[in-house]
């Protein structure tokens, strides 16, 4: 059975939609990728799965998690499946630790709320503590976040999110605020750790590079919908959508040094202004007059991917694909 | 940490200096001749001549503020005028009724104040918030005076529950002593409660927007337990600066609120010595007055310490 199943997930914020309609699942264990620019919907999706949507937002549709209907459950029964069945490590470890309490303190709180610290709490901290790389030589508990680093600050927000062994585990963007340096340090623990505790690791991105090393699957998300989904070698090897191409384009790398670097014409529809068309259109290097009158549906190819493009199956749209080719060989 | 508390040290009694000279010059402008108060307006001259002398009035005014300043740091009070004791005595004698009621006022203004502001600001835009609100707004807005002739004339008048004025001493026991300052105390709180109330709820939404409150979320705090123990901690932190100054505006409220419900405490000592020209009783009490505010805002700066733990980084 699968660990989180979504069907159908649409949500909403003062009547404009912001994300949706949204189909995925994840068995345990496993790795997914959500990649996409800014206001794609990829954090309104983890939020939705953590029942932390700001109050104004609607949600509809289907979220199964663990057996469980999450849509629709009030704060009280999904705060029981936070943290211990479910965790999140969130973007900006700057301001996600609560300033006027100790590192120990914010990660054993979580042991104490859910009853699982056993007999010795503070032991239990220890230990997970010196597993996200902070030894209790260095980094006693009595240390308050504004002592540490960022890079070590998000190690304290891992451990929190490790402390409960949760089958789940989502990470935005957990490097994003970080210095270049200690991003491998902290994506390489963070795989590890789910890998080690057998949890499925929701990894939200726009970076490719950090979905080709992490995640087995990858979905490509666009003004809300997924545009793209499949292996992420398969992805991000023969990218079967023209977004998730030019998203590729767009990476600089070796062979181009010296020119400038290429970007997708246009920027992201505002929430509210979708229409029943593809989202991607305007934008789009092979768009065809039937791309704004139909929003795509999936098509499913034989290498495991499933696109939302008119084109997918190269029937009309080849001659752009062509101007907008040349990926071979890079996943990453 | 040390050097903390001698710059707070030395900042306190550069205040207490600033203060004791305003009062001084301030008190010196002021119209009236203590000698003619004391002996009406029928004395001679050369009666007044030797008041004034026996009084030290005749001196310089630079050598009389340099002996009043000399006497307050060696800790000798004046002696009133009016009254031919000792100020030390009458405050003494005062004390009793002013410091409880000035702590009842500032601990129901807190008890109400901050848990109020809190629950309006987890039912943010609900009847409740609206109400708590608007009530706020009236509690700020009302002059405590006039609140305190209304809550005498339902308790005292009407219910017959409290005394209507006066104050019952300690002698039938504490509680009978504390609960003719309950109607007082309640007056002088209705405004720092309003204050704090809405303080405190915009300090509290302010906190929930952090991202730490949804951390705590996330970890499976429920959202009242999360504004509870993560957003609440953080917001007391402004809540506790104005209550620090809010102590200041309480105590100048005594001197009104002692009147209204003619309690013998340290305000109304004030007032009475204003209106008799009992100089000597009225500068000693105005700097005891400053004194207090200083040190409470002493006692803010050691409760910022306690809350906020980034501005201990001196001591690491």
């Amino acid at each position: 059975m699968a660990l989180l199943d979504i069907a159908g997930l649409t949500v909403s914020i003062d009547g404009a939609a912001v994300l949706g309609p949204l189909s995925f699942s994840m068995e345990p264990g496993t790795s997914l990728g959500l990649v996409g620019e800014s206001g794609c919907g990829k954090s309104m999706t983890a939020l939705s799965i953590m029942g932390l949507l700001p109050e104004r937002a609607r949600l509809a549709g289907s979220i199964r998690f663990d057996g469980t209907e999450l849509a629709g459950l009030d704060d009280r029964a999904h705060a029981r499946l936070r943290g211990r069945r479910m965790a999140m490590i969130f973007q900006e470890p700057m301001t996600a630790l609560n300033p006027v309490r100790t590192i120990g303190d914010q990660i054993a709180e979580g042991l104490l709320l859910h009853g699982l610290g056993g007999g010795d709490v503070s032991g239990r901290v220890a230990d997970i503590m010196a597993r996200v790389g902070l030894p209790p030589a260095r980094f006693p508990q009595a240390l308050y976040p504004h002592q540490l680093s960022g890079g070590q600050r998000q190690r304290v927000m891992i451990a929190i999110a490790l402390a409960m062994q949760p089958a789940l585990l989502i990470a935005d963007e957990p490097t994003t605020a970080l210095d270049v340096t200690v991003q491998l340090d902290i994506l390489g623990l963070i795989r590890d750790i789910a890998r080690e505790n057998a949890m499925a690791l929701l990894l939200i991105t726009h970076d490719l590079g950090v979905v080709a090393a992490m995640c087995e699957r990858t979905m490509v998300m666009y003004a809300g919908r997924s545009v793209e989904s499949g292996p992420t070698r398969a992805v991000l090897g023969s990218p079967a959508h023209p977004y998730t191409r030019g998203l590729l384009d767009a990476l600089p790398t070796g062979d181009r040094i010296g020119r400038p670097l290429r970007v997708i014409p246009g920027s992201v529809p505002r929430a509210g202004d979708r229409v029943d068309a593809c989202a991607f259109a305007p934008r789009c290097a092979i768009v065809g007059p039937v791309c704004r009158e139909r929003t795509p549906g999936f098509t499913d190819l034989a290498s495991g991917q499933t696109v939302a493009c008119h084109f997918a199956d190269g029937a009309g749209g080849t001659g752009g694909v062509g101007r907008t080719g040349g990926m071979n060989g890079r996943t990453g | 940490m040390i050097l903390f508390f001698v710059r707070r040290l030395f900042t306190l009694m550069l205040t207490l200096l600033a203060a004791s000279l305003v009062v001084f010059i301030v008190l010196e402008l002021l119209p009236g001749d203590p000698a003619a108060v004391i002996l009406g307006i029928n004395a001679e001259d050369d009666t007044l001549a030797a008041l004034r002398a026996e009084m030290g009035l005749d001196r310089p005014v630079h050598e009389r503020y340099l002996a009043w300043v000399g006497d307050l740091l060696r800790g000798r009070l004046g002696r009133s005028y009016t009254y031919d004791v000792p100020v030390g005595e009458l405050i003494a004698e005062r004390l009793p009724v002013s410091l409880p009621l000035a702590v009842m006022a500032m601990g129901l203004a807190t008890l109400f104040g901050i848990p109020v502001g809190a629950w309006a600001a987890a039912r943010r835009g609900t009847v409740g918030d609206t109400l708590v609100m608007a009530t706020s707004q009236l509690g700020v807005a009302v002059p405590n005076f006039w609140f305190a002739i209304l809550l005498i004339l339902l308790f005292s008048v009407r219910l017959g529950w409290l005394p209507a004025g006066g104050f019952a001493g300690y002698d039938e026991g504490l509680l009978a002593g504390l609960a003719s300052l309950l109607m007082p105390a309640f007056a002088l709180a209705l405004p720092q409660a309003a204050i704090l109330a809405r303080l405190t709820r915009s300090a509290v939404l302010e906190a929930l927007r952090e991202d730490y409150v949804r951390t705590a979320r996330a970890k499976g705090l429920e959202r009242r337990r999360a504004l509870i123990r993560h957003a609440l901690p953080n917001a007391l932190i402004p809540v506790v600066t104005v209550m620090g100054l809010q102590f200041s505006f309480l105590l100048a409220g005594t001197i009104i609120i002692e009147n209204v419900f003619y309690l013998p405490g340290i305000g109304r000592l004030i007032f009475q010595a204003i209106a008799q020209r009992d100089l000597t009783t009225l500068r000693d009490l105005v700097v005891l007055l400053a004194a207090t505010v200083v040190i409470v805002n002493f006692i803010v700066d050691l409760l910022y310490l306690w809350l906020d733990p980034r501005l201990r980084r001196g001591r690491g």
